[in-house]
C-alpha cells in the first residue's frame, strides 16, 4: 500500500515540471510546502515501517523542504522546471530505497537516486558537467546494480551475497576506492549538492549496509566493511588537505563522514539514525552557504575568498551558527550524535576535517568581509542549522565531560590550518587569513598555532587517556608533540645544518621517551646511533652547498611525504591499540637464569633468539658490501 | 679534522670511549648494555683516532670476522648435540664466560666495521 503511493508520487513531477517553467518559484515553494507537511506526517505519525525507516524519510523530506525554499530564492529569474521536477523525483526515491516494502520497490529507488542524479548533475554550468554525470552514474549506478542482485542471492549463498550487497553499497556510499564521484558530482547546481550529500544519495549506500548488517556480521564481513570506512576517512582528511575548490573540500568532509557513517551502520539504529541526521542537518547548510559565497565571489578557490569585501549581515550570522552545529559545540545536536558514538580514534579524525573544513569554507571568508543589510539568502540554511540545536536541545543536555575533547579537535584544525604551509605561496595553508587572525606584537601566528596545537593534542589525549585506548602521559605527550613541530619545521629551515640538528632532536627526544617507559637499553641504543649517524651525516654532507637547493618542495611530494608519516602513524597507532599482554615475559625473565644473564634485553639477543640476531646481523653484512658495490659501479660509470 | 680543540680533545676522548665500550660490552649481560651498543662507542673512537687512515679495507675484514665469529659461537653447543647457538657456558676462577659473549663480540665487530665502511663510502660519493 505504501509503496503505491510512494511511487504514484513522482507523477507530481511533471506537473512541477510544467509550472517550474513557467514561475520557477512557485513549483520551488509548492514542492517545499507539500514536502514539509510530509516530513510532518512522517515524524509525528506513529507509521508501522518501522523506526529507521520513518527517521530517514522525516529527514529526506525536511532536508528537501527547505532545499525547494532555497531554490525558490536563488532560481527565481530563471527557467528552472526541470531541476525542480528532477529535484522531486530524487526525493521520492530516496524515499522508495528507505521506506518501499517490496523488493521492486526499492530496487527503483536505489537505480533511481544515481539516474536522478546523473540528470541534475548534467544541469551544472560546468563544462564538464556531462562528463561527471558520467562517471557518477557509471560508479554508483553500474557498481549499484550488484546490490539488488546480492539481495537476490542472500537467500541461497549467504556469503556471496553480502559480497555483492558491500559492493555495491561501498561504491554508492563513496568508500576508497570508489570515492572520486563525490566531489565530482560538485558541478551540479548548489541545491542538488546540498540535497545529495546530506540526505539522498549519498546516505544510500550506508542505510543499505545498515538495514543488511545482521547478515554482514553472520559472514563475517563486518570489521572488514568499518576497516574500509576508516581507510576512507583517512583518504578523505589529505584529499581534503589538497583540494582548493571550496565544494569539493566540502565534498571529502562528507566522504569522512560516510567514513563514519560506514561505521557505524554495522552497530546499533540509534546512534547510527542521530549520526546521519545532525549531518544532514549541517551539511546542507554547509553547502547553501558555500553556494551563496560563490555567487558573490564569481569562483570556487576557496583560497581568494578571503577577499570576498561585501556580505550580508544574516549569511554570516548563519555562517556562524551552522560552523557551531558542525563543530559539535554545546547543545547541537551533533554533539549529542557524538556521545552516542564510541569509535574513538575514527571519531577524531572526523573532528579535525569536519571543524577544518567549516574554518575553511564557512568561518573564515566571513571574519573580514564587511556586512551589508541583513540580506535573505542565509534563512534556509539557517532554518537547518536552528533545527539541528534545537533538536539537540530537545534531545537533552549532554554532559560536558565530552566538551575538552570537541574544542580539542577544533584546536588540532586551527592548528593544522595554519601551520600546514603557513607561507605567502601556500597551497593549502591559510595564509591569505593571516591579516584576519589576531597578531600580538613580536608572538608570531605560528606559535599561537603551535599553542593551540598542543592545548588540542592534550585535550584529545585526555580523552584517549580516560577511555583506556592508550596509556598516555604527560611526558609522551610532549614528546609526541616536540617530534611533531620538528616534523613542520625541517622543510623550512635555512640550510641543511638546521635541518640535520633539529632531526637529530627528534631522534634524542625518543630516546628520552624509552629511557622513562622503561626500556633503558633502546634508550642507549637510540642515543648512539642518533648521535654517530648525525656525526657521519654531518662530517660529510655538509661539504655540499649549504643551501638544500634551488626548489621548494612540491604540492605532490608533501602530500606524498604527509601520506607515508600519518600512515605510518596509524599503522603504530593501530597495532599498538591492539596490544595485549605477552605471557611470554614472566617465562623468560625465569629463563634469565638459566643463561647466566640477569638482563633479559640482551639474554633474548644473543641467547634465545640468538638465530634471529645472526639474521639480522647478516643482512647488516649484505647492506654493508651490497653499498660497496654499488658504489664501484657508479665510479666505473663516471 | 684540523681544529686544534678537536685534535686536543681526542687525546682524552679515544681512550675514554674505549674503555667505556669495553665496560658497555662486559656488563651487557646483567645491565643495559651489549654488543650492538659497545660496539657503537668502539666505532666513535676509531673514527675519531685514526679514522682518516682507515681504509674500506679494515671495515671488510671487520666485518667478514664478526660474522664468522657470530656463527662460530654456535658451534660448541651444535657439536655438543643441543640445538645451534644455545650458550655454552664455563667458569674461569669467578668470571663466567660462555659462547654469547663471542657471539656479542661478533655483533660489535660488525656494527665496527660498517661504521667504517660507511665512513670511507660517504666520502667518496
Amino acid at each position: 500500500m505504501i509503496d503505491f503511493w510512494i511511487l504514484g508520487s513522482i507523477l507530481v513531477a511533471p506537473a512541477l515540471y510544467v509550472i517550474g517553467n513557467r514561475s520557477t518559484s512557485l513549483a520551488a515553494w509548492l514542492a517545499a510546502s507539500l514536502f514539509g507537511s510530509l516530513c510532518l506526517v512522517f515524524s509525528l505519525v506513529p507509521l508501522p515501517i518501522g523506526e529507521l525507516s520513518r527517521g530517514f524519510a522525516a529527514m529526506v523530506f525536511g532536508v528537501g523542504a527547505v532545499v525547494f525554499w532555497y531554490c525558490a530564492e536563488t532560481e527565481e529569474d530563471q527557467e528552472r522546471g526541470p531541476l525542480i521536477s528532477l529535484l522531486w523525483t530524487f526525493g521520492v526515491a530516496m524515499i522508495a530505497l528507505t521506506c518501499c516494502e517490496s523488493f521492486l520497490g526499492f530496487v527503483a529507488g536505489w537505480e533511481g537516486v544515481s539516474l536522478c542524479s546523473f540528470f541534475l548533475i548534467r544541469l551544472g554550468k560546468a563544462g564538464d558537467a556531462p562528463r561527471c554525470a558520467k562517471n557518477v552514474l557509471l560508479t554508483t549506478g553500474l557498481m549499484g546494480l550488484l546490490t539488488p542482485i546480492g539481495i537476490a542471492a542472500l537467500a541461497p549463498a549467504p556469503s556471496l551475497g553480502a559480497i555483492l550487497i558491500a559492493a555495491g553499497c561501498v561504491a554508492k556510499s563513496a568508500q576508497v576506492p570508489f570515492s572520486g564521484w563525490l566531489p565530482l558530482a560538485m558541478r551540479a547546481p548548489t541545491p542538488v549538492s546540498a540535497f545529495l550529500h546530506s540526505a539522498t544519495m549519498v546516505q544510500a549506500g550506508v542505510f543499505v549496509l545498515h538495514r543488511y548488517s545482521s547478515s554482514f556480521l553472520e559472514t563475517g564481513l563486518a570489521p572488514w566493511i568499518q576497516g574500509l570506512g576508516l581507510l576512507t576517512l583517512i583518504f578523505a582528511l589529505f584529499a581534503f588537505i589538497v583540494s582548493h575548490d571550496a565544494k569539493a573540500s566540502l565534498a571529502w568532509t562528507t566522504v569522512a563522514a560516510l567514513g563514519l557513517g560506514t561505521i557505524l551502520s554495522q552497530g546499533d539504529t540509534g546512534p547510527f539514525l542521530l549520526f546521519t541526521l545532525a549531518h544532514a542537518l549541517y551539511k546542507a547548510p554547509l553547502f547553501m552557504i558555500a553556494g551563496y559565497l560563490e555567487k558573490q565571489a564569481g569562483h570556487r578557490d576557496w583560497r581568494r575568498w578571503a577577499y570576498i569585501s561585501e556580505l550580508p549581515f544574516g549569511l554570516k550570522v548563519t555562517a556562524w551558527i551552522t560552523g557551531w552545529a558542525a563543530i559539535a559545540l554545546p547543545f547541537s545536536l551533533t554533539l549529542a550524535a557524538k556521545r552516542e558514538i564510541d569509535a574513538i580514534v575514527a571519531l577524531t579524525i572526523f573532528g579535525i576535517i569536519t571543524s577544518w573544513g567549516v574554518l575553511r569554507v564557512a568561518i573564515m571568508p566571513t571574519l573580514r568581509a564587511r556586512h551589508t543589510g541583513l540580506g535573505k539568502y542565509g534563512f534556509p540554511a539557517l532554518t537547518l542549522a536552528l533545527a539541528n540545536i534545537v533538536l539537540g536541545i530537545q534531545y537533552g543536555l549532554v554532559p560536558l565531560s565530552h566538551l575538552p575533547a570537541v574544542l580539542g579537535t577544533l584546536a588540532i584544525a586551527v592548528f593544522l590550518a595554519m601551520a600546514v604551509g603557513p607561507s605567502e605561496t601556500s597551497d593549502f595553508g591559510i595564509a591569505p587569513w593571516t591579516p584576519t587572525l589576531p597578531r600580538v606584537h613580536g608572538f608570531h601566528n605560528r606559535w599561537l598555532a603551535a599553542g593551540l596545537g598542543l592545548t588540542g593534542l592534550l585535550a584529545v589525549g585526555s580523552l584517549f587517556h580516560s577511555q583506556g585506548a592508550v596509556p598516555l602521559r604527560w611526558e609522551t605527550t610532549l614528546c609526541v608533540f616536540l617530534a611533531g613541530g620538528v616534523a613542520i619545521c625541517v622543510p623550512r629551515l635555512p640550510n641543511f645544518k638546521h635541518s640535520l640538528v633539529a632531526v637529530g632532536g627528534v631522534g634524542a627526544l625518543f630516546s628520552i621517551q624509552f629511557a622513562l617507559s622503561g626500556a633503558p637499553d633502546l634508550a642507549l641504543t637510540q642515543l648512539l646511533v642518533e648521535g654517530i649517524s648525525l656525526a657521519l651525516v654531518a662530517a660529510f654532507v655538509l661539504r655540499r652547498p649549504r643551501a638544500i637547493g634551488p626548489e621548494r618542495p612540491s604540492t605532490a611530494r608533501a602530500a606524498v611525504a604527509t601520506l607515508a608519516g600519518v600512515g605510518g602513524f596509524v599503522i603504530t597507532l593501530a597495532i599498538l591499540l591492539n596490544r595485549t599482554p605477552s605471557g611470554l615475559s614472566d617465562e623468560f625473565s625465569g629463563l634469565a637464569e638459566r643463561a647466566h644473564a640477569s638482563n633479559i634485553v640482551n639474554a633474548i639477543l644473543v641467547d634465545f633468539r640468538g638465530f634471529d640476531t645472526l639474521g639480522e646481523i647478516s643482512v647488516l653484512a649484505l647492506a654493508v658490501v651490497l653499498m660497496i658495490a654499488l658504489n664501484q659501479e657508479r665510479r666505473k660509470a663516471s | 679534522m684540523n681544529s686544534a680543540i678537536l685534535k686536543t680533545s681526542i687525546r682524552i676522548l679515544v681512550p675514554t670511549f674505549w674503555m667505556l665500550a669495553a665496560v658497555i660490552f662486559l656488563r651487557g649481560h646483567s645491565s643495559p648494555g651489549g654488543g650492538f651498543i659497545s660496539g657503537l662507542v668502539a666505532g666513535a673512537a676509531i673514527l675519531l683516532g685514526k679514522g682518516t687512515l682507515l681504509g674500506e679495507r679494515t671495515g671488510r675484514v671487520h666485518v667478514g670476522v664478526g660474522l664468522i665469529c657470530a656463527i662460530a659461537s654456535g658451534l660448541p653447543s651444535a657439536i655438543s648435540g643441543r640445538s645451534y647457538l644455545s650458550g655454552v657456558w664455563g667458569k674461569i676462577g669467578v668470571v663466567e664466560l660462555g659462547s654469547p659473549m663471542i657471539f656479542d663480540f661478533g655483533v660489535a665487530l660488525i656494527v665496527i666495521g660498517m661504521m667504517l665502511i660507511f665512513r670511507v663510502e660517504a666520502r667518496r660519493t
